[in-house]
Formats: structure tokens, sequence, C-alpha cells
């Protein structure tokens, strides 16, 4: 297909019919008597006959020129050929692995996925000679689980393999993927193998694809939200809330029973009507140490969203330890810290343990404050360095410098709304963070940086170059605010030892959604347990570690120091728990639109037509002196 | 030929009022008649002339002698001879005989082409002819055609009849065409002319009108399809047929260059044609063809042929060409 650029261009064609024009005015005949044309008619007929090929030079003359003059408008349009960069019948298989796949279909336990796979089997066993296939699965992310295989038995192998997840499906997101990878190849095709339960309006339609639906109208109730939540009434009370949904068209009653920490503290019946929901807000007398279930006990099809589960935090889980000869400030400011415990070694200023004395004090804590004590060298672990720094840094041969103000300060998570405009330091080390390298200032005066950090595998430190007492820093409302903050970068965020997301004591997660897990500095190796029992050592090269496959719903447990952790895995999603099919096979058509599926590239034209219009050019040209010469 | 033709004489033009004098200047007159005459034909006029035969018979010239014998008229007895040779001698005398001039002018339109007419031309060498002949006591008739009718004049002679001539011929451009000459031109139709061309009048002039002795054919010999028939219709045992072809330098060598559009003369046809140096020469290859034809065309009939372009001085072409009897024909 070819497209102009500068269809303007084309108006220069105009001189075609010029061109014709100008070729067929002729000089103003004059009028000659003759005798008899009775020899003229004959020497014409003569002369004529031999001057076939000059006429046909002539002809072509005109012919070249008006080629000449096409090419040139032609090369001005600028125009394109739109090419299709690749040709192949390539197909991409997705397979919805999400969670309302688990649906049963009968009574003995084939769920939706089983059909889906076989419906995939078949389409591989479809495949063209020389087709090509790339499976993906369709969760609360696509994944990629071939490249484009022609090799059937490969395929059928990889199909084999997949399970179907308790996520919430995303297909969009495997929409997108798969048009991509097909972009750009002709004859391509998308199989989307689904229950069709998601919602067909969304961001990208369905269009362009082949919709192979699976499954049957299926009833469902799911627990579509669960939180806890510290009671408004008590000080140690706490409230679950959870959110319970009837998806069929016939009201239903079922038991309903709460759990924290092996404890019964609920079980009632609840009653809903069709397509409705209800909430429960229970009131739970213990403080939630462990883990929480909260469970329907219903037989429907789909019944990993009839059980929620839920984590906490340990309640003293942050340990932080002060070495001072004394600051009243920063002690104080370290004991206001939430779920904190502090122990606090006062050493005379400039006092030193030996290495190992060290060593086995720092062990087991989750941040480290030397404040003016000489610091040895460190190894792993969390610091906070008080005008003081390790033996062998720059910082402990700075000079110190006059009295001066807070000139900037950076823009991190760190600094982030503190005001520090007020703050006058005396005599601070005029270190600079240009001259480390892996360092990053936090604030800094005109002539060097006050207050630095560094994050390292395995270590993390922040260095204030100045004595507290010795400036009004502690007196300013930004001193909390900034040892807070200062702490929580230390002990990294997510799933530290101390608190969950947003300050309540609640681990969890969308099933598909990874965590990531902070440990103590000096861990080597944890076990993670998976919900289905599966347990799995992990060596730490850091003191944090990303679970990333929350594919399956339940508790993830894990133990430090004898205490158990649990992080739960929860579907709680109402869209994915309506199993009902809400895109039908007659919204999807057979033909992917070649916009969407097939690359498409402007291969420009006109250098092409500038260089036959010079070739043109040249025979004209050369025409005409052949012409002349037969003449 | 197909064009209304050039218009024949007049009847009642005053006949004094057009003086051959006009035409020929007195001294072109007085060098045509001390010529002597075109041809070397003995005369075969039935009538007593001017010019001797080499049959003897009543004439006055003394011939020869022959024996007498028994039944001879006694009255040409040389007794004079016959005594002093003791034997009868017979005198004889040549007979003098006249001969027929008869003048075929072409006064179709293709005549009147060029800047000396052909026409004008052939006007003035028809009346150089007759005066010609006139002046030696030869009987002289003219007859111009186009291509569906001719005026002939009939034969006459004596050189008081040469005004008749110059007359005649100095009104064959006059425009009124239905008027006949009252006193000596005849108006003829020839049945069956339409679409005969030349053939049929000059099987006319051949069959019926023309006298034995000289037929002088003047025309240019252009149009008519079938020219050679033509020709052969003027061949007669009684006849010395001379054809003179008339051309005009616009004709042998055309100046026409670059967009024309070419009319004919006679038609008014017209081509719309470039003419350039190749056109040129196929032209004139075209018409030196032609005229080759009706040169071994004559040849082939035993005329005289003669070609001559308007621009050759007609006294070169009469006493250099027709003067010399034997001549050889060629081009102007």
């Amino acid at each position: 297909m070819i497209g102009f650029a500068q269809p303007w261009g084309l108006l220069t064609l105009v001189s075609l019919p010029l061109i014709i024009l100008l070729y067929r005015i002729r000089p103003k005949r004059q009028d000659a008597v003759v005798s008899s044309l009775q020899f003229w008619q004959q020497a014409i007929r003569i002369r004529d006959r031999h001057r076939r090929f000059h006429r046909v030079l002539r002809d072509l003359n005109l012919l070249l020129l008006l080629a000449l003059a096409l090419c040139l408008g032609l090369a001005l349009a600028q125009p394109h050929w739109q090419v299709s960069t690749q040709a192949s019948t390539d197909a991409v298989l997705i397979i919805d692995t999400s969670a309302s796949m688990n649906t049963r279909v009968n009574a003995l336990g084939r769920t939706r996925f089983d059909e889906a796979r076989a419906k995939a089997a078949d389409i591989i066993d479809a495949l063209p000679t020389d087709g090509r296939l790339l499976i993906m699965t369709s969760g609360r992310a696509p994944r990629a689980l071939t490249g484009f295989e022609s090799d059937r038995e490969r395929l059928q192998a990889t199909l084999r393999a997949v399970e179907p997840t308790h996520e919430a499906g995303d297909p969009d997101a495997a929409f997108t993927l798969a048009r991509s990878l097909l972009r750009g190849r002709q004859q391509a095709q998308l199989h989307v193998v689904t229950d069709g339960a998601f919602d067909a309006a969304s961001r990208f339609s369905t269009a362009g694809s082949d919709i192979h639906l699976v499954g049957n109208p299926q009833d469902n109730v799911a627990i579509t939200r669960f939180n806890l939540r510290k009671s408004l009434h008590a000080e140690a009370a706490y409230d679950a809330f959870i959110e319970v949904h009837n998806f069929s068209n016939d009201p239903v009653t079922a038991p309903f029973s709460l759990s924290i920490d092996s404890t019964l503290q609920s079980q009632q019946d609840i009653s809903l009507a069709a397509n409705s929901a209800t909430a429960l807000l229970i009131p739970v007398s213990t403080t939630p140490r462990g883990r929480a279930t909260a469970q329907v006990q219903i037989d429907d099809a789909l019944a990993v969203d009839n059980t929620a589960w839920m984590g906490f935090a340990p309640v003293f889980s942050r340990r932080i330890l002060l070495l001072t000869p004394g600051n009243f400030y920063l002690e104080t400011a370290l004991r206001a810290l939430p779920d904190t415990r502090l122990d606090v070694i006062t050493q005379p200023e400039g006092a030193t343990d030996t290495a190992e004395q060290q060593a086995a004090e720092l062990r087991g804590y989750d941040v480290v404050v030397f404040d003016r004590i000489p610091v040895p060298e460190l190894g792993r672990g969390n610091f906070l360095l008080v005008d003081t720094a390790p033996v062998g840094s720059p910082f402990a041969v700075a000079q110190r410098g006059d009295a001066v103000g807070v000139d900037g300060t950076d823009n991190s998570h760190v600094m982030q709304d503190l005001d520090l405009s007020q703050v006058r330091i005396n005599a601070p080390r005029l270190v600079s963070a240009d001259t480390l390298p892996g360092w990053q200032r936090l604030f800094w005066t005109s002539d060097a940086d006050l207050a630095v950090r560094r994050l390292q595998p395995g270590q993390r430190q922040i260095v204030l170059g100045f004595d507290l007492l010795n400036s009004n820093f502690p007196h300013q409302t930004a001193f909390p605010l900034f040892i807070r903050k200062s702490i929580e970068w230390l002990a990294t965020p997510g799933f530290s030892l101390a608190t969950g997301p947003g300050g309540d004591r609640s681990r969890q997660v969308a099933t598909g959604e990874p965590f990531t897990l902070a440990f103590p500095p000096h861990t080597e190796e944890v076990l993670i347990a998976s919900p289905n029992g599966d347990a799995q050592a992990v060596a730490l090269d850091a003191p944090r570690y990303t679970v990333a496959d929350t594919s399956k719903a339940g508790l993830y447990q894990y133990s430090i120091a004898g205490v158990r952790h649990y992080i739960a895995a929860n579907l709680t999603d109402a869209a994915e728990s309506n199993i009902t099919r809400r895109v039908s096979a007659a919204a999807a058509t057979t033909t992917p639109p070649d916009a969407q599926l097939t690359g498409i590239t402007q291969q420009p034209l006109w250098p092409y037509l500038a260089w036959f219009a010079l070739a043109l050019l040249l025979a004209e040209w050369g025409v005409w002196c052949a012409r002349r010469g037969h003449a | 030929m197909h064009a209304p033709p050039v218009q024949p004489p007049s009847a009642n033009t005053a006949a004094d009022s057009v003086g051959y004098r006009s035409v020929f200047d007195d001294a072109f007159l007085r060098r045509l008649e001390r010529l002597p005459f075109l041809v070397n034909t003995p005369a075969r006029g039935p009538r007593a002339g001017e010019r001797i035969h080499a049959r003897t018979g009543a004439g006055l010239e003394f011939s020869d002698y022959r024996p007498y014998h028994p039944g001879d008229d006694v009255r040409h007895v040389d007794w004079n001879v016959s005594a002093r040779l003791d034997q009868l001698f017979l005198k004889r005398y040549a007979s003098e005989l006249d001969t027929s001039v008869h003048v075929l002018l072409d006064i179709s339109t293709s005549m009147a082409f060029g800047t000396v007419s052909k026409l004008d031309y052939g006007r003035q060498l028809a009346a150089a002819l007759a005066v010609i002949a006139l002046s030696n006591r030869d009987r002289f008739a003219l007859s111009v055609f186009h291509q569906t009718r001719d005026h002939a004049l009939p034969y006459l002679k004596g050189k008081h009849h040469l005004h008749t001539v110059l007359r005649f011929l100095s009104e064959i451009d006059t425009a009124d065409a239905q008027t006949t000459n009252p006193g000596t031109a005849v108006e003829t139709t020839t049945p069956g002319r339409n679409g005969g061309g030349f053939v049929d009048t000059f099987n006319e002039v051949v069959g019926n009108r023309a006298s034995p002795g000289v037929l002088v054919l003047i025309s240019d010999l252009l149009g008519d399809s079938d020219i050679a028939a033509a020709l052969r219709a003027l061949r007669s045992r009684q006849l010395d047929v001379i054809v003179v072809q008339l051309l005009t330098d616009e004709e042998l060598s055309p100046a026409l260059d670059g967009v024309l559009k070419l009319i004919d003369s006679e038609t008014g046809e017209d081509i719309r044609t470039t003419v350039d140096a190749a056109l040129l020469a196929q032209y004139l290859a075209q018409l030196h063809a032609h005229l080759n034809t009706v040169e071994a065309t004559c040849r082939q009939a035993g005329f005289r042929y003669l070609r001559s372009s308007t621009s050759v001085a007609l006294e070169a072409l009469i006493l250099r060409d027709l003067g010399s009897p034997r001549r050889r024909a060629g081009a102007p």
C-alpha cells in the first residue's frame, strides 16, 4: 500500500497535460500551391513509411517526458511503501491461568483449566506445518512460557506443565503483550483459551483474537475483603472486617468462621441474597501475633476464595543499639519510634572496645547508632554514625570548619518534608560526598556536606558530620522526623521485622504480588514455606529477600530466632471471584486486524523515483539525439 | 486535371483588339519565318504547297529524266534530249505538296501553374508553330482541350490566318466559357469524355480531326492517371507526333520548406505536412520517375519527346530543339 508524506506534491502532475498540450502545438502552417498533389502524396507516403521509426522516437520522446514528469511529481509527494516487516504464520496462545480457571465444571473435580488445557492441545495439534506457536499464561501478569516454537512435542510438554494460579487475571496485559509479540508478523493469529470471566469492555478489547471459551455457568460465594484493624474502643482490641460476596443467582446461607492464632474468634451463619455482598465486622479480643483465617464453609465451584488468611508481625521486632557518651535528644528521639526496642550503652567519649566485643554487641540489632564513639571497621548491618566515622574512612581526618547553616537538602524520602533552614551547626566536619564513591549527600552547606548516606550490599550507613549537641538541630521540629526516616531507611522498607504496610500489623498481599522480607543483618539463611507445604531454603546475600511466586493463596511462613512469621496471599478480588462468563465468543473475530498484528513499516520511495527520473531524463536526451540524427 | 479548366477563347472577343504582336515581338517573328520547318517528314498533304515532295508529279520544278514507255504522256517528252541521244526520254517534275500541322494544347488548370505559367508558355509555343506553319504555306490547326471539353480551330492555310490563330490563343484564358468563336472556333464535347481523360480527346483528334502530317502535343502531362495509354492513342501511321512536356521550375525544383499546407492547384485539395529534405528528395524521385515513364512511352510509340521548363527562353526551345529535326529530346 502506498502512502504520501507530502500529498501536495501530486499537484505537479498537472504538468502532464501541459506537456501534452505543448507537444501538440505546431507552428502555423503556410499555404503553398502546387500544380498537383500527385507526387507529393506519393512522396509523403514513402517518406512516412521510412520514417515510422522517427515517429516512434517522437512518441517515445513524449512518453519519456510524461514518465519523467510523473516520476518527479510522485517523488515530490514523498511516497512510501507500507510493507509488513515480517511474514510468517506465527501464533500466540494465551491460556488463562487466573483463579477463576480453578472452577469445577463437574462433580468429578474437572476444572475449567482442564478443559482449557485440552483445547490448547487441540490448537497445538492443528498448527500448520510451518506454523510456530508461543504459549503464554494470563494471570496477574502475563508470562511467556516459550518462544515461537514449531516443535509440537515441546509445546505439548510445556502445556502439560502449566497449572492454574490463584491470581486475579489481567487479560489486558496479556493481550497487549501478545500483540506486541505478533507485531510485524503477517497471518499472525492470537488464540485465547479462557473461561471469559473478565470484563469484555476492558481497555484492550478482545477483537482480533480467536477466543476459545471453556467452562459453564457456576455459582460461587467468595470472601472478597479481609482486614484487621485496631479497635477504636479499646487499646488492645482489634476489629476484623470481612466482606462476603454471593455471585450466584440464588440466595445462599453458609457457616462462617474466623480464627486467630488457632483460636476460634467467631462462627456464624451468613445469609446472602442472590448477587449480593455482606460485610462482617467482628471484634477480636486478643492481640493477634501470628495468623488469622476467615472461612466460608460452602461447597461451591471455586474453593480458593472461600478462605482468606492474614499474617501478623511480631510486636517487638525492631531492635536499635545506641552507643553514646550521653545524648538526651538522640535517645529520646529513638525511644519515640513505634515498635522499637532501644538498648543504650553509655561509653565515655572516645572510649573503644575490642573488635570482638563490639562485633558481639552489634550482632542481633537492626540498627546500631554510634554517637561520638570511635567506630570499628563495620561489617554487615545498618548504622547511624553521629559525629564519628569508621576507622580509616575519610571522615576521620576531615577538618572542622566554622559555624554554618544548611544550604541545601536532598529530595529523597529521608529528607522529604524536612525544614532545616533554621539549623545552625558549630564546627562541623567538612566532608564531601563527591570525593567518596558510593556516598550520597543528604544535606550540606555551601562548602561541604553535613550528612551523607551509603547503600552497599549487606550494609547501610548514614553519617552526620557534626555533633548534635553542638548545634541547634535537636531543637528543631525536623529532628525527630529525621531520626525516624533515617531509621526506616536503615531498617529497610517492606515486610520488615517491625511492621507491615500502613503501620498496622497485618501482613497480606494479593496472590501473584511479590513481597520483600527483611531479616536481621547477620541472617545468612532462611527457610520459606509456601501454602502448599513446599519449603525453600534461601541463602541470603543481603538482609532481605523477595518472594516472587505467590501464585497460590494461603500463608507463606518462615522462622527467625525461633519465632514463626506469616505472610498471607489472598485472592480477595471480586472481579475474579465472579466466575460468570462476561465475554461471548461472538464478540471475538476470527481474523486479527492487520493494523494490530502486523508491523507496518514505511519505506520511502522517492529516492528510487528520483533515480528513475534521472534515468528517464538521460533516455529522453538519447532519444532526442537519435531522432535528430535520424531526421 | 479534374478542376475547372482554363477558359477557352471567347467567341465574342473583338478580333482586332488583341494583336499577336502583344505576344511576340517583331524580331522573334522574323526569325521564325526564316526557320526551316521543324520536321523532315515528307509532306503528305493533298493540296499544292511550297514543299517539294519526293514523289514526281505536276510540279514546276524539274526532277529528272527517264526513258519513254509506251503509254506515257507524250507531252512530257523532252525532244531536245531525245534528238541528241536518239532515244525518247520523258522529263519529270517534282511534286510540290503542302503539309498539315495540328497543335494540341492542354489548357487544364494545372497548366496555369507557375511564375511563368505553362499555359502562357504553351500558348506562345503554339503561336510560334502557327507562324512557322502558315509562313510555309502549310495547313495549321489548333485544338485546346481540358478534361471534358475541347475547342478546335480548323485547318487554316496562308499567313493571313495568323492573326486568327493568335487571337484564338490570346483568348484562351478569357473567362466566358459558354460562348464559342463565331468565326472559326468549334466547341466539341467528346462523347464519353467523363472519366476518359486524355484518351478520348486524343482518339477524337487522331480519328476525325487531324490530317496526315505533324501533331504537336503541348501539355504538362500531369494528373491523368494513365498518361501512357493516352499517349498511345496518338499513334497513327499518318502522323508524326511531337510531345512537348512543359514544366515549371517550381515543379522541377520546388523551393518549399517547413510546415506547410500543400494545395492542389487543380482540385483544391490540400495536404498538411512538413516539407524537409527527405520529402523533397522523394518528391523529385517520384516526379522524375513519371517523366521517365512519359519519355519511354513516347520513344516506344515513335514520338519525338521534348521536355522543357518554362524558364527556358521560347526562342531557345524553338530554334534549338524544334528547329533541329533529329536533335535528341532531353531535359530542359
